[in-house]
């Protein structure tokens, strides 16, 4: 396995050029610019709000600065709140060629369209002489996300994502599960597996804190899919979830843009911090995704029962079908079909180690299902969040 | 290949609430690899295929029939559960009966909620 080394010593198992939008307004500009070199390593991500939020700064600064991340071109209307000159500033002191389009000082949208494809045209070409060095397993990060879930996952695709998450946290990876919404009903497991009586507080405040946002909202983390797939309960479902997180110590827990200090098993608190605002924690799944991303996940372990089709901008995603009634559907979609262990043909065990392989294939340059599709889903939104503090990452003090 | 050696239990199993039902699991056993038993101490078994009206199932050597369709991942009691008892899959509860149910019923929204958070489906509140 081979990365691409980045200038703070990271190495990044893709090469990719983002295109970024500052507000909704030059979203069709920077999609013109991003389309055309799609099959060449561009990729669209972009916040579509117009008022400012330390929250989407900070995600877009690490999704930017991610080592899967080669350059960077901004696009800006001009007159929205994002502070693109202080993310072109993070972005070019990370040495990563960067430059900003402002469409209202360019002429428009055809002339900004032109300018934006003749960056990427050159850059693209520049970009093919990023270093590459050899790369080690316990250098990755790797995240894990289960959507569309039904009553199929929490039995086969999340445990058997679990065991894989064993055996990465063995080798010294960094390893990241999240989505403290479904963890609802798992707080005292959660804080029985932490490396510090502290840091076990820590995680259950940070599930408490999810089931009130949540009875605030009057909403869980549930959809109709879910009870449709056989899932009663919120807390069924979290039963399903947590199995991802396998059985090692957990290290820490991080909000989305930390990053994990060492190895080892990690919780990515996804809830906003105070009060009830700006409305559902997480959308959809690549929410999470992009949170994932802006920890510095290389790839994501992606579960799902009913069938989710969707892959992402930035980390590639490696989907584990827990369903085999779902497999036979969308098997074009999918990267490995856990359902096998409820016909008899494949054990927990079998598939964690196919996850694990894949995922070191997959690292060292193998397209996802996803991936071959042209999948690169990308979502931001408003959220607010207090930073962690020394107690929440007791292995890097 | 006895797969169930380990695929019965979940990423808990390491963990204070186990969920380690190993290859003897009855249930599986009794009905053709159709219904499992988590945990010994769980009330429910899961549907591992789509199980027809009319079949004919075995619940701890106890002949019945099963009166509705139950998909792929559903649970039906295993034992006869009391109102506001609890529904325990894996060992954990994972909600409570909101109704007498007897063995071999299906549990889902009709007969159980969460001690948590309403469950919501297509017609809203269940």
């Amino acid at each position: 396995m081979t990365g691409y080394l980045r200038s703070d010593g990271r190495k990044g198992i893709r090469n990719q050029l983002l295109v970024v939008y500052l507000v909704e307004c030059a979203h069709h500009v920077a999609r013109e610019i991003a389309t055309a070199y799609r099959d060449d390593g561009a990729q669209l991500v972009g916040f579509g709000g117009c008022y400012p939020n330390a929250y989407a700064h900070r995600m877009m600064s690490a999704l930017c600065t991610h080592p899967n991340v080669g350059a960077v071109l901004l696009v800006s209307l001009g007159c929205e709140s994002f502070d693109r000159d202080q993310l072109a500033a993070t972005v070019a002191e990370s040495g990563r060629p960067v430059d900003t389009l402002v469409i209202q000082q360019r002429g428009g949208t055809r002339t900004t369209i032109e300018q934006g494809k003749a960056w990427v045209d050159q850059t693209l070409a520049t970009m093919q002489n990023t270093p590459r060095v050899p790369m080690a397993v316990d250098e990755l990060v790797i995240g894990t996300i289960c959507g569309g879930s039904d009553a199929t996952s929490g039995i086969t695709a999340n445990p058997a994502i679990g065991r894989a998450f064993d055996r990465f946290v063995d080798k010294g990876a960094a390893a990241i599960f999240e989505e403290t919404g479904e963890l609802i009903g798992c707080e005292e497991v959660l804080e029985q597996r932490a490396a510090t009586p502290e840091l076990g507080q820590i995680l259950r405040a940070s599930v408490e804190k999810a089931a009130r946002y949540y009875t605030t909202l009057g909403h869980g983390s549930f959809a109709p899919g879910n009870s449709e797939g056989g899932l009663t309960t919120l807390e069924e479902k979290s039963l399903g979830a947590y199995s991802k997180s396998g059985a090692a110590t957990i290290s820490g827990l991080l909000k989305p843009g930390d990053r994990p200090g060492a190895g080892g098993l990690y919780l990515l608190d996804v809830v906003p911090d105070g009060e009830v605002r700006f409305g559902f924690p997480n959308v959809n799944d690549n929410a999470e995704i992009a949170e994932l991303a802006a920890c510095g996940a290389h790839l994501i372990l992606f579960s799902t029962g009913r069938g989710s089709v969707v892959g992402a901008a930035v980390s590639p995603v490696i989907k584990i079908c827990a369903n085999p009634e779902t497999y036979r559907q969308l098997s074009e979609d999918m990267d490995i079909d856990s359902g096998r262990i409820l016909e008899g043909q494949a054990t927990l065990d079998g598939v964690g180690q196919e996850i694990f392989d894949l995922s070191i294939a997959v690292a060292a340059g193998s397209p996802t299902a996803s991936e071959s599709l042209g999948h690169q889903e990308f979502v931001l939104g408003y959220k607010t969040f207090e930073p962690t503090g020394p107690a929440c990452h007791p292995s890097s003090r | 290949m006895s797969i169930w050696e380990d695929a019965v239990s979940t990423g808990l199993s390491d963990g204070p609430d186990a969920c380690d039902t190993g290859p003897g699991d009855d249930a599986l056993l009794a009905n053709g690899g159709a219904l499992l038993r988590l945990s010994p101490d769980d009330n429910v078994l899961i549907a591992t295929r789509t199980l027809l009206a009319g079949s004919a199932i075995d619940i701890d050597g106890t002949p019945l029939m099963l009166v509705t369709e139950i998909g792929l991942g559903h649970k039906i009691a295993a034992t006869a559960i009391g109102e506001g008892e609890k529904v325990i899959k894996c060992r954990v509860p994972i909600g409570s009966a909101t109704e007498p149910i007897h063995p071999g019923q299906h549990i889902h929204l009709h007969n159980m909620k969460s001690d948590y958070l309403p469950t919501y489906d297509r017609g809203g509140v269940a």
